[in-house]
């Protein structure tokens, strides 16, 4: 048995990679980035006949030149990394523009199998393709496939490992381009030899020098061959009207069109069922209120499931801490160390885990409308008005997916390519409410207010974080980050049935995430809580959560909130979960053992509440939002700004409906 | 016909791209998603204002209408 073997995944969006990945691997992956990178990274493994197999799964791309990040990621993975093998997966509807990547892998290894998903949608579409004559003319095995029933799968997986083994040779194609730029690449080869670039392929290397690829120009830099790029500087400029960015994708699907005309039959094609539902859901006047009725589903179904659920669940922590606290009383255990473990962490950890529901629902829900193609065609929908505040489109996914966890929402952000784009859509995320702060919403909601005031109530919190989202967008993009209007091109893959075990892996990994935080951040939080709001004195009145609520208390006046609240706020940092559970304790323990909804009620008047319920949605992001912001941007500058701007916002409009309400006698 | 930009391609008609301008990323960003010299081009969707969806080699491509003026096509 010899080492490990590799299997990297390449492929352009929506080819139904993350498909075969997810069948490849089944819940043998683990979901991190890549390293000094920004960008998911998904790793998995399987066992073939004994042996173990690793398989990387690159992000999906058109192109592999250094303009993204997710570009430079799989490139320098299959050069540097050297695969065993690469899976490249065309989508057999699309392949004109899915060879386009094709060749330019061909052009960097020749371990390759190339994957034709999608054969039946193809079939559907009219598309036939000749896999045996595709494979002569790359040079490369094509195995046709439809990975969404598994069929072909195994087949590839033999394939690829033969590749692996170095027991199937390939002779991948060559692409030649015209004669000027050819010569061209010859002279730069023949400079480059000197240089110890040996385990970069020096033809590929010479095409990106030529069109002054900016990773492999410092590559060349790094390894002393100043020299040498200003002698390509020098060359002369090529002759005729297009210019190098131009030629070389010219040439490469100049070929492409000479395969796909060998080996591609099209019969004539009726209308699909993507243009049909794209009349529809991409209407000029449709298309939004839809939109807005597909986002109400969402909502409207993942709040109706969970609520029960979470009901079970807080039931379930509660006998939970009775238990715990009658055995640690009966064993003789000190009452300290019975107060850490139920009020301060079962409590806790129990007040995060209510969210689960939410967080497996929601994720859920949003991972069908992905999956089915429907959320380009959001983006799509939004881009008009997304543009009027000099927003791209693109940062309406991000948005939407703030109201889940603001944690990935912002990740999300990435597939804006634009940095002023990027800090605006990243800056204006933490305003949408995540999932947590809609829980909390929902349940001091359902505490003060009953019924259509209920719905109507939420509804107005929520329109509110809306026009501040596209307020603060236009503010930032006229003020704090002026610029062009951002160039908007994206694709829209065509509709399809979502994937029952792709969406579950997906659910299963954004509730691991969210677990794990509970797990980590959550339980040191509600300890330190627990301990500020037990010490010193006896009881909480006395104790240090007391002293720093009461000292900032006068600001908390300005918007009728008393101390406890300004103590739930400020708990609130650590994860915006523990507002409720840091409530529960302050207002339970604090009264006469009445509970905590009696507490609250007999403390707080409607108004406050809803004052409250505003603060709360808008103030400094939670510690985790705030570190992905510091990561995302790199700046702390950005980061200490997203977190100011928040908290004035916030106490500013706080205070005015505080006061307006009091004004007009609803307090 | 005379060449004119893709953002005033009449809806359904079909057109091969002419040239593309623009800065070297956009360009080459242009040219990876398929709108390179002689590609066909047919616009599926076109509101009064916003993006356009554009089918171009087998794909659609939703693309902003400043974006669209700067890829000029010649209609059949």
């Amino acid at each position: 048995m010899g080492e490990k073997k590799v299997m990297a995944l390449a492929g352009n969006p929506n080819v139904g990679k993350s498909t075969i990945f997810n069948a490849l691997t089944g819940a043998r992956q683990h979901v991190g980035n890549w390293p000094g990178k920004t960008v998911e990274q998904k790793k998995g493994y399987f066992e073939r006949n004994g042996e173990k197999i690793e398989v990387v799964d690159l992000p999906g791309t058109y192109s592999l030149t250094a303009y993204s990040i997710e570009e430079t990621v799989a490139r320098d993975f299959i050069i540097k990394d050297k695969p065993d093998v690469v899976i490249d997966i065309l989508d057999a509807s699309n392949i004109e523009r899915n060879l386009y990547l094709t060749l330019q892998i061909l052009e960097l290894t020749d371990r390759v199998v190339v994957a034709l998903n999608k054969t039946d949608i193809a079939e559907a579409q009219g598309v036939e393709i000749d896999a045996e004559k595709l494979s002569r003319l790359l040079g490369v095995p094509v195995i046709p496939l439809v990975a969404t029933h598994k069929s072909g799968i195994d087949r590839l997986v033999k394939t690829a490992l033969e590749i692996a083994k170095g027991e199937k040779k390939t002779a991948p194609m060559k692409i030649a381009y015209d004669r000027a730029v050819e010569e061209r690449i010859e002279k730069i080869e023949g400079m480059l030899c000197s240089l110890p670039l040996e385990a970069y392929p020096s033809r590929w290397l010479a095409v990106k020098l030529l069109e002054m690829d900016s990773s492999v120009v410092e590559l060349v830099e790094k390894a002393g061959g100043k020299d040498v790029l200003i002698d390509i500087g020098g060359l002369k400029p090529l002759e005729g009207e297009h210019d190098i960015e131009t030629i070389v994708p010219a040439t490469l699907y100049e070929i492409i069109g000479g395969i796909v005309e060998k080996c591609v039959v099209y019969r004539e094609r009726g209308e699909t069922l993507t243009d049909r539902l794209d009349r529809i859901l991409t209407h000029k006047y449709l298309g939004l209120p839809i939109l807005f009725l597909v986002y109400g589903i969402i909502f409207g179904i993942t709040f109706t499931l969970s609520t029960p659920l979470m009901e079970w669940i807080d039931a379930g922590f509660n006998v939970m801490g009775n238990a715990t606290a009658s055995f640690l009383s009966s064993s003789g255990a000190p009452a300290w160390l019975n107060g850490l473990v139920v009020d301060g962490i079962i409590a806790g950890v129990g007040g995060v885990m209510v969210f689960l529901p939410v967080i497996i629902l929601f994720f859920f829900m949003f991972a069908i409308v992905e999956n089915s193609g429907y959320m380009a065609r959001a983006a799509f929908v939004m881009d008009r008005i997304m543009h009027k505040m000099g927003l791209h489109g693109k940062t309406f996914l991000p948005l939407l997916l703030g109201y889940g966890c603001n944690v990935p929402a912002i990740m999300a952000t990435r597939t804006l390519e634009n940095r002023k784009d990027r800090l605006i859509a990243i800056l204006i995320n933490p305003l949408i409410p995540c999932g947590a702060r809609l829980g909390v919403m929902t349940f001091i909601v359902s505490i003060f207010f009953t019924g259509l005031t209920a719905t109507l109530v939420m509804l107005s919190l929520i329109m509110i974080s809306l026009g501040l989202v596209f307020l603060m967008g236009v503010l930032f993009r006229r003020f704090v980050l002026p610029g062009e209007h951002p160039p908007f091109l994206m694709e829209l893959p065509p509709y399809q049935m979502p994937g029952i075990k792709d969406i579950l892996i997906h659910t299963g990994e954004r509730a691991w995430i969210f677990v794990k935080k509970a797990g980590t951040v959550i339980v040191v939080v509600s300890i330190v809580i627990w301990y500020l709001s037990n010490y010193p004195g006896t009881d909480i009145n006395g104790s240090y959560a007391a002293m720093l609520g009461r000292a900032l208390e006068p600001i908390g006046s300005l918007m009728g909130f008393d101390w406890r609240i300004m103590v739930a706020l400020i708990a609130g940092f650590g994860a915006k979960e523990t507002t409720i559970t840091t409530l529960g304790v302050l207002y339970a323990s604090g009264g006469s053992g009445a509970g905590f909804v009696a507490g609250i009620t007999a403390s707080l008047t409607p108004l406050t509440a809803y004052t409250f319920l505003l603060v709360q949605m808008i103030y400094v992001p939670c510690l985790a939002t705030v570190a992905i912001i510091k990561k995302e941007t790199g700046s702390w500058k950005w980061t200490g700004f997203a977190v100011g701007y928040t908290l004035v916002l916030a106490f500013i409009l706080g205070a005015l409906v505080y006061g307006i309400g009091k004004l007009l006698g609803w307090g | 016909m005379p060449v004119l930009p893709l953002s005033l391609l009449s809806p359904n008609q079909k057109a091969s791209v002419v040239s593309v301008s623009g800065g070297r990323g956009l360009v080459k960003r242009l040219n990876d998603m398929g709108f390179g010299p002689g590609a066909e081009v047919v616009v599926l969707n076109r509101a009064i204002s916003g993006p356009l969806m554009v089918m171009v080699r087998g794909t659609r491509v939703a693309i902003g209408r400043g974006l669209a003026t700067k890829i000029m096509v010649n209609p059949e």
